[in-house]
């Protein structure tokens, strides 16, 4: 049970291995999530009616369900219908819609927290509606809401893991792998470690993005 | 692969969200008593203790859920499921909740503490009488949030070998050979479960800013 370095040695490749696609896939889920997040809101703002409700029902269904459930949904319960999305991107598509509602909600919170004056102050300069929120509020909002969209990000990161449920051979599924082969802690202790790394790294990024961005008054 | 009749198919999963819901309660009262506990001691700044509270809120935030649940079930090799569950959902919850409990407490103004001091009350008194009334009202949004987060990593449990829903649902599908119905109906459950605790907090929520609202003017 103890632990032992040469399952670090012996497990290290393939450990690198899972550790390239958790990346990949936190990389280009976060993205798309932080574009379903900053989109969402803004649509929201342009107030049609039945697009607010229909964004609404999205933000509900998948703020209030686990993304377990409809990874599963995606990988169980398409085939039925025909339809196949490899493992990989079946997590992208669930981590997007399902971490895009929630950054959603934390984007249109900062965007309501823009003071009325600076809409209007870009009204009376001739912006249109859509190029008041692309020049003056969505830049404003993302950089107040920083420290919130680190928290939820942190998570996405967290989210990767369940892939190992659904087959793919990420961190965590390389960790449950060693330990079913040697019956070794090991294995999950390393992935446990990198995971903190990970949210180390992220968390230092959003210090210096945050530094960078901060408005000298 | 036969069909099972829909009425079964809802029996079979309620039974498992029966596993599940009993789950919850229990977690939210440890993680709320825990939490409580370490986020008012990493507020007092004691010289290891906050280090130790430190190192573990930021694990904790850095870990996936599933990667602690499969630690307490394989280092602590517990065989109860139930108890593995608990102890690696609470784990992982209470390092949020006392972040949340910490924050309350800091952006209380500093007046506040000084002044119950100068009427002799001891740190405990302070916090238990002055300070946590205050701030049970403001963070109680976020509370609410967390256990909602909660909810839904219930859906974790069968790694630990729990039969919850999402293990049942597992068997009904190989069995009906249509995940997407059984999916459907899991979804359908847990959103039921998240929205009513929503509705409870915004509920108690009302309750408290009827009573305290008056007299807090932040």
């Amino acid at each position: 049970m103890e632990f032992s370095w040469q399952l670090v040695l012996k497990w290290g490749p393939s450990i690198l291995k899972s550790l390239t696609i958790t990346v990949e896939m936190f990389t280009l889920s976060a993205f798309l999530a932080l574009v379903v997040g900053t989109v969402v809101p803004a649509l929201m703002r342009l107030g049609i009616r039945p697009l607010n409700a229909l964004l609404r029902i999205y933000i509900s269904i998948f703020r209030n369900s686990p993304l377990l459930v409809f990874l599963f949904f995606l990988f169980y319960g398409l085939p039925f219908f025909g339809i196949y999305i490899a493992p990989f991107w079946c997590g992208v598509l669930g981590i997007t819609l399902n971490e895009g509602a929630f950054l959603a909600e934390i984007i249109r919170g900062a965007i309501q927290g823009i003071p009325r004056g600076d809409w209007e102050a870009a009204d009376s300069l001739g912006l249109g509606r859509f190029q008041v929120l692309r020049f003056v509020v969505v830049p404003q909002a993302l950089r107040n809401a920083i420290p919130a969209i680190t928290g939820q990000l942190s998570i996405v990161m967290k989210d990767t893991s369940l892939m190992s449920l659904i087959t793919l051979a990420e961190l965590t599924y390389i960790g449950n792998f060693i330990y079913s082969r040697t019956f070794n802690i090991t294995g999950l202790f390393i992935v446990a470690m990198i995971y903190v790394a990970l949210f180390a790294v992220l968390n230092l990024a959003a210090r210096v993005l945050e530094t960078r961005m901060r408005i000298r008054r | 692969m036969y069909e099972i009749p829909v009425g079964s198919l809802l029996r079979q999963l309620g039974l498992g969200t029966l596993e599940t819901l009993k789950l919850l309660p229990v977690c939210i009262g440890l993680t709320l008593a825990l939490g409580t506990l370490i986020g008012a001691l990493h507020t007092l700044r004691l010289p290891l203790l906050n280090q130790i509270i430190t190192a573990y809120v930021f694990v904790m935030r850095g870990v996936p859920p599933l990667i602690v649940l499969l630690i307490v079930f394989f280092v602590a090799n517990i065989a109860d499921a139930f108890l593995a569950a608990i102890i690696g959902l609470s784990l992982y919850h209470t390092a949020y909740i006392s972040e949340v409990v910490r924050g309350g407490i800091m952006a209380m103004p500093r007046g506040q503490f000084e002044a119950a001091h100068s009427l002799g009350l001891s740190t405990f008194q302070t916090l238990r009488k002055v300070i946590f009334p205050q701030i049970w009202y403001q963070t109680l949004p976020s509370i609410a949030g967390q256990y909602i987060l909660l909810a839904k990593d219930t859906s974790l449990v069968s790694v630990v070998g729990m039969q919850d829903v999402m293990r049942i649902g597992k068997q009904l599908m190989q069995v009906t050979a249509n995940p997407f119905i059984v999916y459907f109906f899991i979804g359908v459950f847990y959103y039921l479960i998240c929205t009513s605790l929503q509705q409870v907090s915004i509920r108690v929520e009302d309750g408290m800013r009827k009573r305290y609202a008056r007299g807090v003017t932040r």
